[in-house]
C-alpha cells in the first residue's frame, strides 16, 4: 500500500472532476512519489526513478515538499487548491528531466523557490481554465438544435477549454455497413494470401512517400521501442467485400490477371476486433488512389480522309400522299423533298431579294380613311407606342 | 361625298448591317431551319463519301535489350517486371549498412514483430537483439549530427536492434551461394527454436530486399558530370533492329518523344514480330477549341483560336490556325491496342466509305519524297535519314506517388566569384528524414559557439582585415579549369575552413557519393539559370500488380544566378 495514497486521489479527484463523464485519467504516473495503483508494485526501473520508497511519512521528502507548498500557498485559497493540483503535474516535470534520484533529493532552497514560481505560473493557468470552464457553464445555451448535439457541444467545449485544442475528442459512430465490414476485416489474413505481414511492407513502403503515413509508423516505431505494449496490428478489408478475394496491394497471382477493378482498401490499426454491433471511432490518417496500370494500352493512328460536308437536314418532312392515289411513286417523293426545298429558299427571300418584283410584293397593303369610311390603320399610333 | 382613302405598303426589311442577331443563331420554323442549312452550305453534295470502316495492318515488336549509361553494356529487358523509370533511375542507396538509421531500425524492430508472432520467446528475442544493438553516438558523432537525428537516436539507441548490422550478420554467416539463411552463432538461438526462427531470418530478410528497388551501385545511368540520365533501348522491327536512346533525360516523366532513333546501332534485341490486323470504326479526331463544322452547335469556349494574335510573319501560328479552322475537321483516328513497351510499325491502312470506296492511305514519309522530319516521330540522328515509321509506347509508370525531396542541390553561376556554386539546401539525415542544411548548419554553430575561445566580437565602427570572406558550408565551390582540347570544365573544390569549425564536405549523395558523385561538370551544364537537382523516392505499382519503390534524380531549371559574396583580402566595418 502506497504511503500518500488518499491524498493524491484527492488531488486526482479534483481533476476528474473538472470533466464530468471523462474517462479514468490514470494520473499516478503525475504522483511525486509513493503513491501508485495498489493493485501494482512499481517496476525497477520506476523505482530507481522515484525518490526513496523508504521515506517515512513525513520524512525528508515529503516534509521538503510539504515546505514548498506552505512556502508560497495560503493553504485555503483558490489558488493553492489548484497549485495542489499542479504540483503533481510539475513535480512530474521534474523527474521526467532529472531522473537522478540525487538531483531530485539536492534541491536547493533557490530551486525550491524557482520551482513555485513555475507551480503558480501553472496554477494561474489552471485557474484561468477552470474559470474558462464556469464561463461556459453560464453561458446561455444554444437553441433550435437536438438536445443531445446541444449536450455535445457543451462537452466539448468543456474540454477544450481545460486540455486545450489538442486533445480531440472523437465522435463514436455506427458505420452503416457494419457488418460488410466486419466480414471484409475479418477476411483480413485470407486477402493477403494467409500471411499477416504484406501489409506491413506495403506500410512500410507508403511511409517513405506519404508523410502522414510516415508520421504514423514513427509513432509505432517509437511506441515500439519504448514500450513494446502497443504493437502495430494493421488489419485490412476490401470493399465491396467479396469472399477468397485477393487484396489488389499485392502482385496478382499470374501473368494474365486481370485486376478486380476499383476496389476500396482499407488498412487500420485496430483496437480488438471490428464487431457487427460494436460503435466504431478513429482517426483517418491518410488516402490515396493507386492504379495498376494497364499491359496493353489503346493509342492511334490519325489519318487525313477528307470527308463530305453534307450534313443531315433540321427539319422533318411530313409528306402526304396525293389524294386519290394510293401508292407512293419514286418520283412523287422526290419531287416532294425538292419543293420542301424550293420552299426553303423561298423561305429566305425578303424585300431586296425581290429586285423589280418588289415594287408589288409583298403585298401588305393597309388602307386609311379620314372620314373612317373604310377599315383604316394608323401607323402613327403604332409607330408611337413604346417597345 | 366620297372621302379620300390613302395606301400605305408595308415593307419587312430583315438585312441590317450589324452581324449580331445572325450570330445569336436563333431558331423559328422549320422551313427557316432549311432555309439556314442551304444557306451555310450543308445541302451542297461532294464527291465523297464518310468513313465509316478502317483496316489496319500493324507490327508490333517488343523493346528486348536495354543498355544503361553511354558505355553501358545490352542487358535483357523484362517490361512486364517492372517500369522503365525504376530500370532506368534506380539508385543503390542502402549499401552494406542497411541504409541510414531508421531504416535499419525500423528492420530490427520487423525482425522482432515477425518473431513475436511466431511465439518465440522473449529470451531468445532479447538475445537476437543483444547481438546487433543500436549504439549511442560517440562524442565525434554528437558534433556532426542533426538535431532530429539525436533526438531518434536517444530514444532508440539501446532499445532497439540494428536491422542492417542484423542482416550483415545472416549474411556473413551464410556460405556463398547459399540460398537459405544460416542463423549467426553471436544471436545464440536455442537448439529447439532454430528451424523456426530461420523461417522467420529467411520471410524477413526476403521483405527486406524487395522493400526498394535498388540499382547497381556502379555503372547506373546517371551522368554526374552533366546531371541527366543516359540509356539505350532495342527492339527488332520489320526493317531491322531499332535503338532507341534517351540522352539528355532529366528524370521525372519518361515520354516517346525523350527518345531519338541511333541509325545503325546495335543492342542484340530479339525478334519479337507480331503482326496482326484489326478492324475499327474511325472516329472524328478532335481536339481542344476546335470549331465545329455546324451552324447550331456549341463550341468549347475554353479554347479561343481566334483569338490568337499572329503577325504576318508567324508562320508557324499562322499555320496552326489555318489547320485548326480549316482543316482540323479532316482527320480521324483510328485505335490502335499495343503493348506497353513495344514500337509498333503500321504497314497498310485502308479505309472504306458510306459507298463502299476503298482508300489506301499511305504513311507521311510516301507522300513525300523529301520528307525528313515529323513532329508525331523520334528524331532520328542520321541527316537526311527516313522519318521513323512507328509509333514507340515506352513502358513507363503512369502515375507515381513522389515524396519530399531526400535531397534539393542547385546549380548556380557566381560571375564576380568567376565560379559555379552547388548549393546543398536539403540533405538526407542520417535518420533518413529531409534535414534542411541552412537551418542544420546555425543550429550547430549555436551549439558550437564558445565565447572563451571566440573572444569578444568586434567593437563597432572598428575596421578588422579579413583574408577571405566565408560562404556557408552547404556552398560547394565549383572552379573553371581548361582541359586539353581546349575546353573548360568546372571541376568540384573546397573552401578553406573557418577556424574551430570541423571541415564539412559535401553531405549529399548527388556530390558526394563515391561511385555517382559529381566531383566535375560540363560548363555548359550550369547555365545562367541554373540547375536544380532533386532527388526523391517515388513509388508507382505496374501492370503485374507489383509495388515499385526507388530512389530518383531529377533535374528541373534553377532560379537565376547567384552571389556567394566571396572575396579575399578584404577589410570588414564591424557593424554598429
Amino acid at each position: 500500500m502506497s504511503p500518500c495514497r488518499g491524498k493524491c486521489e484527492e488531488k486526482f479527484d479534483g481533476i476528474r472532476r473538472t470533466i464530468p463523464g471523462a474517462p479514468d485519467f490514470d494520473l499516478h504516473g503525475y504522483c511525486a512519489g509513493g503513491c501508485r495503483p495498489c493493485h501494482r508494485g512499481p517496476t525497477r526501473h520506476e523505482r530507481r526513478q522515484l525518490p526513496d520508497e523508504a521515506d517515512p511519512p513525513g520524512g525528508a521528502e515529503r516534509a521538503r515538499r510539504r515546505h514548498l507548498f506552505d512556502l508560497e500557498f495560503d493553504r485555503d485559497s483558490p489558488t493553492a487548491r489548484i497549485g495542489r493540483h499542479a504540483w503533481p503535474l510539475l513535480y512530474g516535470t521534474v523527474r521526467e528531466e532529472d531522473n537522478e534520484r540525487a538531483q531530485v533529493a539536492a534541491l536547493r532552497r533557490d530551486d525550491l523557490a524557482a520551482l513555485a514560481t513555475q507551480a503558480q505560473a501553472v496554477g494561474r493557468r489552471l485557474q484561468a481554465r477552470l474559470d474558462a470552464v464556469q464561463q461556459l457553464e453560464r453561458a446561455p445555451a444554444a437553441t433550435g438544435r437536438r438536445e443531445t448535439d446541444r449536450e455535445n457541444d457543451r462537452n466539448l467545449a468543456r474540454i477544450e477549454a481545460v486540455f486545450g485544442r489538442e486533445l480531440r475528442v472523437l465522435p463514436v459512430f455506427k458505420p452503416a455497413n457494419a457488418g460488410d465490414l466486419a466480414s471484409a476485416f475479418e477476411a483480413s489474413e485470407s486477402l493477403q494470401g494467409d500471411e499477416p505481414w504484406p501489409v506491413m511492407t506495403f506500410f512500410q513502403r507508403a511511409a517513405r512517400v506519404r508523410d502522414r503515413v510516415a508520421r504514423l509508423d514513427l509513432v509505432f516505431t517509437y511506441a515500439d521501442a519504448v514500450t513494446r505494449s502497443v504493437p502495430m496490428r494493421l488489419r485490412v478489408a476490401q470493399l465491396p467485400y467479396a469472399p477468397r478475394a485477393r487484396w489488389l496491394a499485392l502482385p496478382l497471382r499470374t501473368a494474365n490477371e486481370e485486376p478486380l477493378g476499383g476496389r476500396l482498401s482499407l488498412v487500420a490499426h485496430l483496437r480488438g476486433t471490428m464487431s457487427p454491433r460494436a460503435s466504431l471511432t478513429g482517426l483517418v490518417v491518410d488516402e490515396w488512389v493507386e492504379v495498376i496500370p494497364k499491359r496493353r494500352e489503346t493509342t492511334g493512328v490519325a489519318f487525313h480522309y477528307d470527308q463530305p460536308g453534307a450534313q443531315a437536314p433540321q427539319a422533318l418532312l411530313l409528306a402526304v400522299p396525293v389524294e386519290g392515289q394510293q401508292a407512293w411513286t419514286r418520283d412523287a417523293l422526290a419531287e416532294t423533298v425538292l419543293d420542301a426545298l424550293e420552299l426553303a429558299q423561298l423561305r429566305a427571300v425578303d424585300a431586296q431579294a425581290l429586285a423589280e418584283g418588289g415594287h408589288f410584293l409583298p403585298a401588305l397593303y393597309f388602307a386609311f380613311n379620314v372620314k373612317g369610311d373604310s377599315v383604316s390603320t394608323d401607323f402613327k399610333r403604332v409607330a408611337a407606342t413604346p417597345p | 361625298m366620297a372621302s379620300i382613302t390613302t395606301w400605305t405598303r408595308l415593307e419587312p426589311r430583315s438585312r441590317r448591317d450589324s452581324l449580331e442577331r445572325g450570330l445569336q443563331a436563333a431558331v423559328h420554323d422549320p422551313l427557316w431551319l432549311l432555309a439556314r442549312q442551304w444557306q451555310l452550305g450543308e445541302f451542297n453534295g461532294e464527291d465523297a463519301g464518310s468513313p465509316v470502316v478502317a483496316r489496319l495492318q500493324i507490327e508490333s515488336a517488343s523493346v528486348t535489350k536495354v543498355a544503361i549509361g553511354p558505355e553501358g553494356r545490352s542487358r535483357d529487358f523484362h517490361g512486364e517486371a517492372a517500369p522503365l523509370d525504376v530500370v532506368v533511375e534506380a539508385e543503390a542507396v542502402r549499401g552494406s549498412d542497411g541504409g541510414t538509421l531508421r531504416e535499419r531500425v525500423e528492420a530490427g524492430l520487423d525482425l522482432l514483430r515477425r518473431l513475436q508472432a511466431r511465439r518465440v520467446s522473449r529470451a531468445v528475442r532479447s538475445a537476437i537483439a543483444a547481438a546487433a544493438p543500436l549504439r549511442p553516438p560517440t562524442g565525434e558523432e554528437l558534433a556532426a549530427l542533426d538535431t532530429g537525428t539525436l533526438r531518434f537516436l536517444r530514444i532508440m539507441a539501446g532499445r532497439v536492434p540494428d536491422g542492417g548490422a542484423l542482416a550483415r550478420q545472416v549474411r556473413r554467416a551464410t556460405p556463398a551461394g547459399s540460398t537459405h539463411p544460416r542463423l549467426p552463432s553471436e544471436w545464440r538461438v536455442p537448439r529447439a527454436n532454430r528451424a523456426s526462427v530461420r523461417e522467420v531470418v529467411e520471410e524477413w530478410l526476403r521483405a527486406l530486399e524487395s522493400l526498394m528497388q535498388e540499382g547497381r551501385p556502379r555503372g547506373s545511368a546517371w551522368i554526374p558530370e552533366r546531371l541527366e540520365y543516359d540509356f539505350r533501348l532495342a527492339a527488332r522491327a520489320a526493317e531491322g533492329e531499332v535503338v532507341l536512346r534517351a540522352r539528355e533525360f532529366d528524370g521525372g516523366g519518361l515520354d516517346w518523344h525523350a527518345f531519338d532513333v541511333e541509325p545503325g546501332a546495335s543492342l542484340g534485341a530479339n525478334v519479337t514480330r507480331q503482326p496482326h490486323v484489326d478492324m475499327s470504326v474511325p472516329a472524328p479526331a478532335t481536339f481542344r477549341g476546335m470549331p465545329a463544322s455546324r451552324w447550331w452547335e456549341f463550341e468549347d469556349s475554353q479554347v479561343d483560336l481566334g483569338s490568337i494574335a499572329a503577325e504576318p510573319e508567324d508562320l508557324p501560328r499562322l499555320l496552326l490556325i489555318e489547320f485548326a479552322v480549316a482543316y482540323g475537321n479532316d482527320w480521324f483516328i483510328v485505335p490502335v491496342d499495343l503493348e506497353c513497351g513495344s514500337i509498333g510499325r503500321v504497314g497498310w491502312l485502308i479505309v472504306a466509305d458510306t459507298f463502299g470506296i476503298r482508300t489506301s492511305i499511305p504513311h507521311y514519309a510516301e507522300t513525300r519524297r523529301d520528307a525528313t522530319w515529323s513532329m508525331w516521330a523520334n528524331a532520328g540522328a542520321r541527316q537526311g535519314a527516313d522519318v521513323p515509321r512507328w509509333l514507340f509506347l515506352p513502358p513507363v509508370a503512369a502515375r507515381t506517388m513522389d515524396s519530399a525531396p531526400l535531397e534539393d542541390v542547385s546549380f548556380v553561376r557566381d560571375e564576380i566569384a568567376n565560379v559555379a556554386w552547388a548549393i546543398e539546401r536539403v540533405v538526407e539525415s542520417a535518420s533518413g528524414r529531409p534535414l534542411d542544411r541552412a537551418r542544420d548548419l546555425q543550429e550547430r554553430a549555436e551549439l558550437r559557439r564558445d565565447p572563451a575561445r571566440d573572444g569578444p566580437p568586434p567593437a563597432s565602427g572598428v575596421l578588422s582585415y579579413k583574408l577571405a570572406s566565408h560562404p556557408p558550408a552547404n556552398w560547394i565551390p565549383f572552379l573553371p579549369e581548361r582541359t586539353e582540347p581546349p575546353a573548360i570544365r568546372l571541376r568540384r573544390g573546397a573552401l578553406a575552413v573557418d577556424s574551430g569549425a570541423p571541415a564539412e564536405g559535401p553531405r549529399s549523395r548527388l556530390l558526394g557519393d563515391a561511385n555517382a558523385g559529381t566531383t566535375w561538370l560540363f560548363e555548359e551544364e550550369v547555365p545562367r539559370a541554373g540547375v536544380r537537382v532533386v532527388r526523391r523516392l517515388r513509388y508507382t505499382r505496374w501492370t503485374d500488380g507489383s509495388t515499385h519503390l526507388w530512389v530518383a534524380k531529377r533535374k528541373t531549371v534553377g532560379r537565376g544566378e547567384g552571389s556567394s559574396g566571396l572575396r579575399f583580402d578584404h577589410v570588414v566595418l564591424a557593424p554598429k
